[in-house]
């Protein structure tokens, strides 16, 4: 039978080895686990930046995206924009319709409306009734001139002062 | 030394010596212990070694509720039981080896209970059901009361007290088969 010095040796001697089993274990442990955490973690990431849309193509448009239900009014890169729309250039984005005048049987269409300083109004050929087009039955009175910078040019000045350039129309 | 609790704090602030005196203190009384459970004094050596290794490298916290003796041994116990259900086959002993485990287990009994009346007591124990021979043990030879005991085996108060009482009915007649008095039955 063992004295109980030899216990107590023994005790302590198998208490060493229990910790150095310990350190051991803790040590493969940390190294297995660094990786694994590591490798969650760019999953993680990239879980992340997949949900939030980073590798997402832009949406394609369908007919029920655009602002008018049932009208595409958007076109990819490589989509071919139709040619046959009933677009009616005589009227601009609100709706309103845009001034035209014929003028020595040359149809001369609105571009801007400007102030009267911006251009330098040449000759007054007339008053915007006596010309077919829009001002012809127009509630505004107006007064239509040559534009000394482009001879392509014709301005009706408004009665409210505001000037509206309009351009000749070339085939 | 207050039944080694202080020991043990000692140990816990880093002094190996206190737990030293812990095993000097209690390793005969816990093997003889122990020997009850498996019937083999060298397993119980082994087992009482365990349960000392199982305090140092596993510091388990002593609240003081118990004594420390008690604590001890209740550790022990389940060291013992642990052992018991990892080698459920009873393995013989050679008859060349049992005369020595017989030997070194009467030298242990010398040694830790010097009263002859007490060895012969000891003696008896082993004829009886172990159940009875375990708390007889810790009431007659560790001086536990029935509270303690009942720690220790881990049954409530009142089992405990039937049992101890069974156990010394059985241990009365045993002796009394033997010719032997034991006055404090």
């Amino acid at each position: 039978m063992k004295s109980y010095n030899e216990i107590a040796n023994s005790v302590f001697e198998r208490r060493e080895q229990y910790q150095i089993r310990q350190k051991k274990k803790r040590r493969i442990l940390t190294r297995t686990l660094t990786p694994i955490c590591c490798i969650c973690l760019v999953a993680l990431l990239a879980i992340g930046t997949w949900h939030g849309g980073l590798f997402e193509k832009a949406p394609i448009q369908t007919a029920d995206d655009s602002v008018i239900q049932g009208e595409k009014d958007w076109y990819g890169p490589g989509e071919e924009v139709p040619q046959n729309n009933n677009f009616d250039d005589t009227q601009n984005d609100n709706g309103d319709k845009l001034g035209t005048i014929i003028y020595n049987n040359e149809t001369y269409v609105q571009i801007s409306t400007v102030s009267s300083d911006e251009i330098t109004l040449d000759k007054k050929i007339g008053n915007g009734e006596d010309f077919e087009g829009f001002y012809k039955d127009s509630d505004v009175s107006s007064e239509i001139y040559t534009v000394k910078e482009n001879p392509d040019l014709l301005a009706a000045k408004l009665d409210n002062g505001a000037c509206v350039v309009l351009k000749r129309v070339t085939d | 030394m207050d039944n080694g609790a202080s020991s043990y704090r000692r140990f816990l602030d880093g002094d190996d010596e206190g737990f030293v005196e812990i095993i000097k203190v209690y390793k005969d009384g816990l093997m003889l212990y122990l020997n009850n459970y498996v019937q083999n004094i060298h397993i119980a050596e082994d087992l009482m070694e365990d349960t000392f290794v199982r305090i140092v490298t596993k510091k388990p916290h002593f609240s003081g509720k118990s004594n420390f003796k008690t604590w001890l041994y209740a550790i022990g116990k389940n060291i013992a039981v642990d052992y018991l259900r990892k080698h459920s086959k009873i393995s013989e002993v050679p008859a060349d080896q049992l005369s020595v485990f017989l030997s070194d287990e009467t030298d242990v009994l010398k040694e830790y209970l010097r009263d002859e009346q007490k060895i012969l007591l000891h003696e008896s124990l082993k004829k009886l059901n172990p159940e009875y021979a375990k708390v007889l043990y810790l009431i007659y030879f560790e001086d536990f009361n029935i509270t303690e005991t009942a720690i220790i085996i881990k049954k409530s108060y009142k089992q405990t007290e039937n049992l101890v009482y069974r156990a010394k009915r059985a241990l009365k007649s045993q002796l009394e088969t033997e010719g032997f008095v034991y006055e404090e039955l």
